[in-house]
């Protein structure tokens, strides 16, 4: 009997170790295939990862050791450093430029965005020319963790005298308190639709050759505030909803012809000019936005009486890298002080365009309309045409332009105009 | 009798200890895409909606007005290339264009700011505590954490970044 219980004590336990090798066997067997099939694609595109991640903090650790050699002078040292046949790839710096912050001094940068063209139009008297556009300076220094400036210095020459000038187009301190307060004092775009907040001083980031006439520079004819010197202040309501704000106070503007319409240092009364906007982003449609402002001023021209004025502006935008929508329309109203008159002036632009590959053609049409009454502008009249274009991008920092537009005016002969424009950054 | 019931307890062990190692191999080897931050960020989930408000820049801060410090691999790197057109739909140049603009508007102060590996990205996450950035699974040391998108880890059925 205790025979019989070992023999079967024996059998189960070699049953025991034939089914631990089988399950052994098969495991590794299994785990083998696996390894085999997992070598795909994606495991070696992880691998070639891999290797790379080490080679370029290989590059750091030796764009480090030779900037430690050439600092101590070292030729030993910076002989060690083989150089000539290891690839060249741009040494990152060993810790992130945005990153230290404790010791980290103001970090200035420089981009120049410019802009050359050739114009000609039916106009009776005009010429074609050869024309340099804005040469731009834009500067960005990171001040602190929450602060910044940003000033754009733009260079262009007065299509009358063909004397250069120098602006300070924006000077701006930017302090970012949090997703719902941003505040920026100095010289700015004013919050007036979304056109001239969207776009300053560089052609390059614009899909056309210029602005539209209703929000053209207040030096080139532009009868909106382009530019306001005061303090503003942006935030998110509600992230949910995409719900932002806009609201500033600044100087206003000076409808004299005779001086900068901008007042820079001295405003010409003590009356402010606010503007307070709201715009909504939905996160469920991303690339729309559509919004209103109120911007309202008193505004004092010599020799004439007192006008308070209300811009009133609305926009409805759809843009993405591929396809844009614009449609903006402004209505400046013109109360004269102790006159029962007011003006109203409507203007709108809609501009669509869309890329395809390098070139991305667009359609504008422009309408802006200044009654003869209007104290400030009246020598505007009517203005509205269509602009039709070709933008070819050479390359990210560059790109070619075609235009051709139609202008027609209150009173006066139509104007067809061509204009070419390339425009970069350096 | 009581001798099988041992065997097959052992075989029945054996299996589940192999098919559970497999299973973490598995997750390691998904290709997901990891959302990480600082394990000193009290957030643990992110809805798609505000991680693309994050990349675009639009959400700038997180609770406490802690500051969101973006950090992308360079052009090229899975971890970036894919998190652009997953969550974007933007290639890299559609996306340097979005950041120069938001720059040249006085938006935001800088691009985010782009490292050549993964080991500089870990490191700066490890010294930033409003860093984020996005890594592939092997990558991510125990002391930086992961973060969930629509309430999904990595490696789980439905994840968004792969």
């Amino acid at each position: 009997m205790i025979e019989k219980n070992s023999c079967k004590r024996v059998s189960y336990g070699r049953y025991l170790v034939l089914t631990l090798l089988c399950v052994c066997s098969l495991s590794n067997r299994s785990t083998a295939q696996e390894t085999a099939a997992n070598i795909d694609a994606e495991t070696a595109k992880a691998l070639l990862q891999h290797v790379k991640d080490l080679e370029s903090e290989v590059n750091a650790l030796k764009a480090q050791v030779r900037s430690l050699a050439e600092k101590t002078g070292s030729p030993s040292a910076s002989a060690q450093v083989p150089s000539a046949a290891e690839p060249i790839t741009p040494a990152p710096s060993p810790m992130p430029e945005h990153g230290s912050e404790v010791g980290s001094g103001p970090r200035l940068r420089l981009q120049g965005y410019a802009d050359v063209g050739w114009n000609t139009s039916d106009q009776r008297g005009a010429t074609n020319s050869f024309a340099l556009g804005q040469f731009n300076l834009f500067i960005t220094s990171r001040l602190t963790d929450r602060a910044s400036f940003l000033s754009e210095t733009v260079i262009e020459a007065d299509p009358g005298t063909n004397q250069f000038g120098i602006d300070l187009e924006r000077m701006e301190l930017i302090y970012a308190v949090s997703d719902r307060l941003n505040l920026q004092f100095g010289r700015y775009h004013t919050g007036i639709g979304f056109y001239n907040t969207a776009y300053h001083h560089s052609a390059l980031m614009q899909t056309a050759l210029g602005r539209p006439f209703l929000f053209d520079f207040e030096d080139h004819g532009g009868i909106v505030p382009v530019h306001t010197v005061g303090m503003s202040a942006t935030g998110t309501i509600s992230s949910k909803l995409g719900l932002h704000y806009i609201a500033e106070i600044g100087n206003g503007r000076n409808p004299r012809t005779d001086v900068n319409p901008v007042q820079n240092v001295s405003d010409d009364n003590n009356g402010k000019a606010f503007n307070l906007g709201f715009l909504i982003r939905p996160g469920m449609v991303p690339g729309l936005q559509f919004g209103f402002s109120n911007y309202h001023d008193h505004v004092t021209p010599s020799g004439k009486a007192n006008v308070t004025e209300n811009i009133l502006s609305a926009h409805v935008i759809y843009q993405n890298s591929h396809f844009e929508f614009l449609n903006e329309a402004v209505l400046l109203r013109h109360a004269l002080n102790n006159v029962n008159l007011t003006t109203n002036i409507p203007g709108f632009y809609s501009q669509v365009s869309k890329q395809f590959g390098r070139y991305r053609p667009y359609f504008r049409y422009e309408y802006l309309n200044v009654p003869a009454s209007d104290p400030l502008y009246s020598d505007v009249g009517l203005l509205h045409g269509p602009k039709v274009g070709l933008r070819y991008d050479l390359n990210e920092f560059s790109a070619l332009k075609i235009e051709y537009g139609h202008d027609m005016r209150r009173g006066v002969a139509a104007v067809n105009r061509l204009g070419t424009q390339l425009s970069f950054a350096f | 009798m009581k001798s099988e019931r041992y065997v097959l307890a052992v075989v029945v062990a054996l299996s589940c200890c192999l098919g559970h190692s497999q299973s973490r191999g598995g997750a390691k080897e998904s290709g997901d895409i990891a959302v990480v931050v600082s394990s000193l960020n009290p957030v643990n989930d992110l809805s798609p909606a505000e991680l693309r408000r994050i990349l675009m820049g639009e959400r700038r801060f997180w609770g406490g007005n802690v500051q969101v410090k973006l950090v992308l691999r360079e052009r090229g790197a899975r971890e970036r290339d894919q998190v652009l057109i997953s969550l974007l739909k933007m290639d890299n140049k559609e996306f340097a264009e979005h950041w120069r603009a938001k720059v040249f508007r006085g938006e935001a102060s800088e691009e985010p700011l782009t490292v050549s590996s993964s080991a500089m990205a870990r490191q700066y996450l490890k010294e930033t505590p409003g860093g984020l950035t996005f890594m592939a699974l092997q990558n991510i040391p125990a002391e930086l954490k992961v973060l969930k998108i629509d309430g999904k880890l990595p490696g789980e059925p439905g994840y968004l970044l792969r």
